[in-house]
């Protein structure tokens, strides 16, 4: 339905101007009127004393006794009129064409639909009132400039025809011929679902439409009529979505000025414009349209919807040429690489901090028997100690398509890696009207649709750094995910303004956020999911589609798996694709200890060794007593080649960090022996203590280090000299206590008995009493000759913990201030179970030394007593030792046991 | 057997369509109150009885969008832009929101041209009623009606189907 487009502002004055002359011609008598008015379309004559011939002079469309061109087209719009159905002077066109329908009786020309007589192919016959057009062979011939490539469908062929007016009198009409284009119309384009996944369709419009009309307007032309039925949509088109322009109306407007005309051919451009970005903002309400089509595509509909935009001139000139912004962009860009060096940061802590892959690759310093493991085409969970490296572990099998160097060959390990800090799954959190099916069936959606999304965003970004070959053949994933993702036909562009992987990455990247912002507004009623089948036949067609992929096995990589990250119904999503066992993906995951719920949706309990294999980072780099599976040699020299890597990155002058360091500088003999005796001068330093203090944790190795540097003042450099041992000693124990203050910053709360407490500072609390403790029992080995460390927790029991207690006990092994990973026959009972060994970062912060000798045995009470209540712990839980390192003071300040 | 030439001028200028909006009170819960339950219902039926005759009619509130962010999510000034682009605005006038639109279009040159506002005769007195008549000076078409028998009676209607009929004329002939 086409609603009249001519300008309305001032309706009513044309109506309070007009009122006569509209009486009279809708009213009954009009027909008599013009009997009696009687033109002559040939000669243009009339009836001069008729009452019309007076009423027409009145209004202007008669001058000096001539009928105007407007007046012409004022006649032609009552007196000629078609009837199919009577057919009579429709002669001349039936010699030719036959099945005639007519498509619209306008104000300006008449429409019909007609078959070829002979051929059997339609053709659009369009009938130009007289008065419509000023010249119009003249202009048909003008529009015969336009290139072929040119989208507006020109006539074919003009020829005069005869039509009988209203009143019987012969009239010589111009006829002009179209070829039929069938499709879809605009605006019902914009009113079919799924249609607008496309992020670049908008851009792809404004750019073909737009340059055929600018086409249009250098031959001094225009169309007229642009509204949204006069553009065909082809979705159907094998390379991309193609607009087409219908039934141009130049010179056939009636007595609308030129340039009226063509500003009308601008504004509608620019309404269509505005309709389609309507029309895809519907799918992502809660998503700016910037974001959406991007700064670059969007600042350039900015500059075209601006009153400044005046002709397709500039329109063509915005869309072809650089916007501010990627002007503002590369001069940025310029500035920094001018101005700016990039930071040589010695502690790289984190995976995530790192933003160069690049460096990342250089730096990481896998421990090969762990990374073969981890590496295996299996389901892995990456355990360890905060800092341990697990995210380095993980993210080493992840494929990054911008860097030169890889630790796997993509090839044979596609890694496709979730950095689940970044809260990217917190979203899909369950929510409480979900019954349990509806929850796992829509999460398991979700999460593939993650999947593929990110797997698609690292082929084409892959494609586009010349890593991976573009395929040939795309139309297996087209298929997918049409067929399983969208499910509705996905849209092409202009393979320069978007290529087809770039395209299937936007249909899934609209496709997921109308899932999520569905899921968010309670609007799936009816929702779409997806299956782990799904996800293997995906894993399939992308071998397919990729020949350097097609032996290649995927690893989906969760990182920071654990709550609070990943709410728990996508913890068990995740399981569900653990024991989806295949031969196409597997899934790795990273968390904190005690932190992911390894049990399907189905309520299936995943077990270690059998659905999936743990790998605890710290436990295999443990060199206590008992640990016997790797040499101690060999986890040095690993921790070594950690710092040694970074120090020839960097360019130190010497790649040797002992150099720096220094060794055995004070032997742990001599350190224990100066602890036991609170002595000022017990420095924690050189190589040896420091790994130890780290730990088995890189992050702690390179803080340590890093701030060991920082107060010495080394840098690249620096002449390697030893580093005096009170710098490095104060650096340790900087760091000690910075790691053992963090702990009161934990978020969260703990319930004890009724009351609730800071979990952060519950912790610390626990840890403080617990390091002091174990200071005291090092300070009872003064004066003997073989001084040892007691640093751990022993049960000497097997009853439960209180439930308070419990939930403590599992923060500490969660935060990392306790490790349990380590299991030994209990020295009081003969029982094996697990001791709870201080994290060595902690010793500086106390004063202990960092060997494991001797382990400290509490009782159910005495255990619960240090988690629930340390204060008490603190006075009456080491009363015996407190008395035989410290003995009471008499009111004399003479210890007591002296006066006995 | 062929139309006679009154019939076929008739069916050519039912043939040209236009977009309408249509102001009043909200009509999304039907009022208690006997005069704005009326006013609703008149609203309903102008937009039906014009959709029947193929006409584009649209009620402002469903056209503003709640999502615009920026200095355009005012809801105010998105109705300006949404007048602008219809061919007849028409205000029954007696609500709120309606007299506030009708308001704004007695200051608006370049909306009260294309505007019908229809008034209860018994409220003609008052600021809105000189508020209308500013837009009338502005070339607005400014009616009064009297409530409730040209409400009850279809004349209100008949009222706004004439305007369109003569827009139709214009549209056509001009």
């Amino acid at each position: 339905m086409i609603y009249s487009s001519q300008n309305s502002e001032n309706t009513n004055e044309l109506i309070r101007v007009h009122q006569e002359l509209l009486d009279v011609l809708s009213s009954k008598k009009v027909g008599q009127l013009l009997k009696d008015f009687d033109l002559k379309w040939a000669e243009k004559s009339y009836n001069k004393s008729s009452k019309l011939a007076e009423l027409l002079a009145k209004f202007g469309y008669i001058l000096n006794g001539k009928v105007t061109r407007a007046g012409e087209l004022l006649l032609a719009r009552l007196l000629l009129h078609i009837d199919i159905i009577d057919g009579e002077g429709l002669e001349e066109i039936g010699r030719k064409y036959e099945d005639l329908v007519i498509v619209a009786q306008g104000k300006n020309s008449i429409v019909i639909f007609a078959l070829h007589k002979i051929l059997k192919t339609p053709f659009i016959l369009k009938i130009i009132r007289p008065g419509a057009s000023e010249n119009l062979e003249a202009s048909m011939s003008k529009l015969n400039q336009l290139g072929t490539t040119n989208s507006i469908v020109k006539p074919i062929d003009i020829f005069p025809v005869t039509l009988k007016d209203g009143v019987g009198n012969p009239a010589n009409v111009m006829c002009l011929v179209f070829p039929y284009i069938d499709g879809t119309t605009f605006d019902q384009f914009l009113q079919t679902e799924n249609a607008y996944l496309n992020a670049q369709l908008v851009m792809s419009f404004a750019k073909q439409v737009g340059n055929d009309l600018y086409q249009l307007e250098g031959i001094g032309a225009y169309h007229g009529d642009l509204h949204e039925a006069n553009i065909i949509v082809d979705t159907k088109a094998a390379s991309e979505v193609t607009f087409r322009i219908i039934d141009i109306s130049f010179d056939a407007m009636g007595s609308r000025p030129f340039e009226e005309c063509r500003n009308t051919d601008l504004t509608n451009f620019k309404q269509h414009l505005w309709r389609l970005l309507a029309a895809q903002r519907k799918n992502v309400p809660h998503m700016s349209l910037r974001k959406y089509i991007g700064t670059i595509n969007y600042l350039k509909l900015v500059e075209i919807f601006s009153a400044e935009t005046k002709n397709f001139s500039d329109v063509m000139r915005i869309i072809q040429g650089e916007t501010h912004h990627q002007n503002y962009i590369s001069a940025k860009k310029s500035f920094v690489d001018n101005n700016f060096q990039v930071p040589k940061t010695f502690r790289l802590q984190r995976y995530e901090e790192i933003t160069d892959p690049e460096v990342a690759v250089k730096l990481l310093v896998p421990f090969e028997p762990l990374m073969e493991k981890v590496s295996d085409f299996s389901n892995v969970y990456v355990s360890g100690n905060r800092g341990s490296g697990k995210s380095t572990y993980l993210a080493s099998l992840a494929f990054f398509p911008g860097t030169t160097e890889e630790t796997f060959d993509f090839r044979e390990t596609f890694g496709i890696y979730f950095p689940c800090r970044q809260g990217e799954f917190r979203t899909l959190r369950r929510k409480s009207d979900w019954d349990d099916r509806y929850s796992s069936d829509i999460t398991i959606t979700a999460l593939i649709l993650k999947v593929i999304r990110r797997t698609l965003e690292l082929i084409c970004s892959g494609e586009r750094s010349e890593k991976i070959k573009p395929s040939q053949n795309t139309a297996a994933m087209r298929d997918f995910v049409e067929r399983v993702v969208i499910k509705g036909p996905m849209l092409s562009v202009d393979k320069k303004l978007q290529t087809e992987i770039e395209n299937l990455v936007s249909s899934v990247i609209r496709a997921e956020m109308s899932f999520t912002q569905n899921l968010l507004e309670e609007q799936n009623s009816n929702p779409k999911f997806i299956s782990t089948s799904d996800l293997i036949e995906f894993f399939h067609v992308i071998r397919k589609c990729y020949e350097q992929l097609e032996s290649t096995r995927f690893h989906i990589l969760f990182d920071d798996a654990g709550s609070p990250y990943l709410p728990v119904n996508i913890q068990l999503a995740i399981n569900d694709l653990i024991l989806t066992s295949n031969s196409v993906f597997c899934v790795k995951l990273s968390a904190e200890k005690l932190t992911f719920n390894f049990m399907s949706s189905d309520q299936k309990v995943l077990e270690n060794g059998q659905d999936y294999f743990e790998h605890n980072i710290s436990q295999m780099l443990s060199t206590g007593p008992g640990s016997g599976e790797i040499d101690p040699k060999e986890i040095e020299k690993y921790f070594r080649s950690i710092i040694n890597v970074r120090l020839k990155h960097f360019e130190y002058r010497s790649n040797e960090i002992v150099d720096y360091l220094g060794d055995e500088i004070i032997s742990y003999e001599n350190l224990i022996r100066l602890l036991s005796m609170a002595a000022r001068n017990a420095y924690y330093c050189g190589w040896t203590t420091i790994w130890n203090i780290a730990d088995r944790t890189p992050r702690n190795l390179l803080e340590i280090v890093s701030e060991i540097f920082a107060s010495a003042n080394v840098d690249e450099n620096t002449t390697p000299e030893l580093i005096p041992p009170i710098n490095q000693n104060r650096a340790i124990r900087s760091i000690s206590e910075k790691r053992l203050n963090s702990l009161s910053q934990i978020p969260g709360g703990v319930k004890i008995g009724t009351r609730e407490f800071s979990l952060g500072r519950k912790l610390f609390e626990v840890t403080s009493v617990l390091g002091s403790v174990l200071r005291l029992y090092l300070k009872a080995e003064k004066g003997k000759k073989r001084r040892l460390q007691t640093l751990a927790i022993e049960r000497n029991d097997i009853t439960p913990l209180h439930n308070d207690a419990e939930t403590i006990l599992r923060a500490l092994i969660t935060f990392g201030v306790l490790d349990s990973g380590k299991l030994g026959y209990a020295r009081d009972d003969e029982v094996k179970k697990p001791y709870f060994v201080l994290n060595k970062i902690y010793c500086p912060a106390f004063g202990l030394a960092y060997r494991r000798d001797v382990h400290l045995r509490l009782s159910r009470n005495k255990m619960e007593m240090l988690l629930r209540t340390p204060e008490v712990f603190s006075r009456q839980g080491t009363r015996r030792i407190r008395e035989e390192v410290e003995p009471p003071l008499d009111l004399f300040t003479r210890r007591l046991s002296e006066k006995e | 057997m062929a139309k006679d030439i009154v019939d076929q001028i008739k069916d050519a200028l039912d043939s040209i369509l236009i977009k309408i909006l249509v102001f009043g009170p909200d009509v999304s819960l039907i009022s208690s109150d006997e005069r704005t339950a009326k006013l609703q219902r008149k609203r309903i039926e102008i937009r039906e009885n014009l959709e029947a005759l193929g006409h584009n009619v649209k009620y402002a509130e469903e056209l503003v969008d709640p999502n615009i962010d920026g200095a355009g999510s005012n809801m105010f000034f998105q109705e300006l832009v949404i007048m602008k682009e219809y061919d007849l605005i028409v205000i029954l006038l007696g609500s709120p929101g309606a007299n506030s639109e009708a308001t704004v279009i007695a200051v608006r040159p370049d909306l009260a041209p294309k505007a019908a506002l229809y008034m209860d005769s018994d409220h003609q007195g008052g600021f809105v009623g000189e508020a209308c008549r500013n837009a009338s000076d502005f070339g607005a078409e400014f009616h009064t009606y009297n409530y409730p028998a040209d409400l009850d009676l279809c004349h209100l209607m008949g009222f706004v189907k004439n305007r369109v009929s003569i827009i139709q004329k214009i549209k056509y002939l001009l």
